[in-house]
């Protein structure tokens, strides 16, 4: 405790960002650290895990140190760590985990483990002071692209997710693919933005009808075929009419699920996390939509939507009000049920 | 001056303690006896009973000692993120041990003048190794990923007396090493560790503690080299294999990529008839589902054999193990085999799953060698033939598959 309030260190790294932050009272964010492999993964045109792994080690305590001394707290005015333990990449996810474990234990403090998902959520708590549950929400990132019904803050239920690649991943890989850098999401938001998104009408996949999974591995495909096709006939693609027609189909098949799913599910706000949730035409999408029909729309700042333990700390704050901690047994999880990771079901019962 | 030590690069994690440098060495040792990727999760547990066991106060902690590699890299930094965390909260100093090193301070029961030799196994016939000059303490082999069989001649050359090999890696490549001294086996663990931490005696700060890999991460080599294929994707790099097997019989191992689909289709047309197209290989080793493969190719060249997996999480499946038919009994499906369960191992995958034609006695047995036992048996399950397929698993004795 400090100033009479409940601080949450956070740590994740599940994927290739290290970060740690301390929140007080659940939602308000006193630090936030991240240490970001972008410029070494951009080598590599994508994550590679043990690269991942190396870096993380070599960044934790100093993030941790960060994350601490820009909220002016002591290890001693800790009253909770809190972890991602899953899903992500199991040496990745390792680090972050083994250092809360000691850290706990050292401290002599409680330690709870997050679900990934979970923690994404949780951003639009600390955007939002006033959100409260149920909403629906949608986490679409490079490694996600999920619809949640969120009935409370430990009572999620995943309505759909991706069958293949996820958004960011697609966007990566058709930015992979037209030769112009990693990663694709931010660079296909940019370009898009001059170019025609009517230019070529991709198919938008659907799948079949009342389900909320996606499928965007025969969007990637369809614009992969469409470059290699125009190269081999010698045509000149405009680059920013292609990644216009690709965005605009993305977006597309989301903000019609996300909206399907609010209205079966009777929730009149809609939450957007993930790092894909900074995309521009996603959000002025959102936006008209929520507009036309009535829903409360809820987006994180940028730094929000990206991989940050501002979010885990949230998540952890609302876990451990409603479970307790986790024991010093807490392990990693590489794959982890988002129902079940909420609820602190760690090993699910066979 | 009291030491914690942890020990995590091995198959079992461990602990140490002792009130002073001098003072007896209590020691706590993982007992469940799982391969390797527990330590996660037992490692604070294992800290923890220790210290209460011995009345210590984990405040009193002056300094961390842990085991920096070279092993297992997930193992490595288990412990080393736990060891600076520990030395940051408590304000306590770090002293990181080469694991090879902390070796001359376990007992072999051997009077007189010897070499040691600890090898942690580095796999495909490599080994971590270095050599002290003992009683002296001298090293003269420096730490390093050696060939087994260069290593053990070159320690034999330049030890100039008895050779002791100890470590995992002596005990795996003991048919290679007999010829070149005595083998008397142990496993690193955290009272070495203490020890050797104790009398080497140099504190740094929690920052200055980093990881010993002693290897580069295969990305970063295949950048360095151009071999990371981001631009191009050179197609049929890898021709059929058809013609008779050169006199030579000479077998080169090596890993497979997206560049070899058309050469994997080909074999498993070979092999198999009912193949799979190259885009569906190409697809093993895209995005998520990303997969391990090895090839067994003859001095033309030419892929004769080999054995994929995908990882699906903290699973991973054999999806085909095959061989030229003109170069079958040569052991060359079980290298390929192997290599690609070393890889999924060193991954960090828990366990390992196949189906097999119930028919198929000698890829049965091959499996079996292996460690994969029957968990179940699916009737006709193979649609063109109606045959049963089995379920063979390998890892995670008690079937406790976490979700």
């Amino acid at each position: 405790m400090k100033d009479g309030k409940f601080l949450v260190l956070g740590i994740e790294s599940s994927c290739d960002d290290t970060s740690a932050s301390v929140v007080a009272d659940g939602r308000d964010m006193l630090s936030l650290s991240i240490s970001s492999q972008i410029d070494i993964h951009t080598l590599y045109g994508g994550v590679v895990p043990e690269i991942a792994s190396r870096n993380h080690i070599k960044n934790i305590n100093h993030v941790i140190d960060q994350a601490m001394a820009e909220a002016g707290a002591e290890f001693d005015d800790l009253d909770l760590i809190g972890v991602t333990c899953g899903p992500g990449l199991i040496g990745s996810l390792v680090v972050g985990v083994s250092a809360a474990k000691a850290l706990a234990y050292a401290a002599d403090k409680p330690l709870i483990g997050v679900h990934h998902l979970q923690g994404h959520i949780s951003a639009d708590y600390i955007e939002y002071p006033e959100l409260e549950p149920p909403f629906a929400a949608v986490v679409a990132s490079g490694g996600n692209t999920d619809i949640i019904d969120v009935r409370g803050y430990n009572d999620l239920e995943l309505l759909g997710r991706t069958r293949d690649d996820a958004a960011g991943e697609a966007m990566d890989k058709v930015a992979r693919v037209m030769g112009i850098g990693y990663p694709g999401g931010p660079v296909i938001d940019r370009l898009a933005k001059s170019g025609n998104p009517h230019a070529v009408e991709f198919g938008r996949v659907m799948l079949e009808k009342g389900s909320y999974d996606f499928s965007f591995s025969g969007l990637k495909t369809q614009v992969i075929n469409y470059v290699n096709q125009s190269r081999m006939k010698g045509e000149n693609i405009k680059k920013e009419d292609l990644a216009a027609s690709f965005q605009q189909a993305v977006m597309d098949v989301i903000t019609e699920k996300a909206l399907e799913a609010a209205c079966e599910y009777g929730r009149e706000k809609i939450a957007l996390a993930g790092g894909v949730a900074s995309n521009s035409l996603l959000r002025s999408m959102m936006k008209d939509i929520c507009t036309e029909n009535g829903f409360g729309l809820y987006v994180p700042r940028p730094v929000l939507c990206t991989d940050n333990a501002a979010m885990i700390a949230c998540a952890a704050y609302y876990r451990y009000r409603e479970f307790g901690p986790d024991g010093l047994e807490l392990d990693a999880y590489p794959v982890l049920d988002l129902a079940e990771g909420a609820r602190g079901e760690w090993q699910a019962p066979h | 001056m009291s030491i914690l030590a942890l020990e995590t690069t091995g198959k079992a994690a461990s602990a140490a303690y002792a009130e002073d440098a001098g003072s007896e060495i209590f020691e706590k040792k993982d007992e469940s006896g799982e391969s390797g990727m527990n330590h996660l999760q037992h490692l604070m547990p294992l800290v923890s009973e220790l210290l209460e066991e011995h009345g210590a106060d984990r405040r009193d902690i002056d300094c961390v000692a842990v085991s920096a590699g070279p092993g297992s890299f997930t193992g490595i930094r288990i412990g080393m993120a736990a060891a600076k965390t520990i030395a940051q909260v408590l304000g306590a100093g770090i002293s990181s041990v080469m694991t090879l090193e902390s070796f001359i301070y376990d007992e072999y029961g051997k009077a007189g003048e010897y070499l040691l030799c600890p090898l942690l196994d580095a796999r495909r016939h490599t080994v971590y190794a270095a050599a002290w000059l003992m009683p002296e303490k001298q090293k003269i082999i420096k730490e390093g990923a050696y060939d087994v069989s260069e290593f053990a001649s070159r320690a034999v050359e330049e030890g100039g007396r008895p050779v002791v090999f100890t470590g995992g890696g002596a005990v795996k490549y003991a048919e290679d090493l007999a010829a070149y001294g005595k083998i008397i086996p142990k496993e690193q663990h955290a009272a070495a560790v203490l020890r050797c931490a104790a009398e080497s005696g140099i504190i740094t700060g929690y920052d200055d503690a980093e990881p010993v890999y002693l290897k580069k991460a295969e990305a970063e080599i295949k950048r360095k080299e151009g071999k990371l294929g981001l631009r191009k994707r050179k197609k049929k790099e890898d021709g059929p294999a058809l013609a008779m097997p050169p006199a030579d019989g000479k077998i080169i191992y090596r890993d497979l990529s997206a560049d070899n689909a058309d050469a994997l289709a080909y074999l498993d047309r070979i092999c198999f008839g009912n193949s799979w197209s190259a885009d569906s290989f190409r697809g093993d080793f895209e995005g998520a589902r990303a997969a391990a493969y090895c090839g067994a190719f003859n001095s033309r060249d030419e892929l004769i054999g080999f054995a994929g997996l995908v990882y699906l999480g903290e699973e991973a499946e054999v999806n085909r193990v095959a061989a030229h038919p003109l170069y079958r009994n040569r052991g060359i499906a079980g290298e390929c085999l192997s290599r690609i369960l070393d890889a999924a191992r060193g991954a960090g995958v828990r366990s390992i799953l196949l189906e097999v034609r119930e028919a198929n006695r000698s890829a049965i047995s091959l499996y079996k060698s292996r460690g994969f036992r029957v968990i179940s048996k699916r009737k006709n399950y193979y649609q063109e033939t109606g045959e049963n397929a089995l379920i063979m698993k390998l890892g995670e004795e008690d079937g406790d598959e976490r979700r």
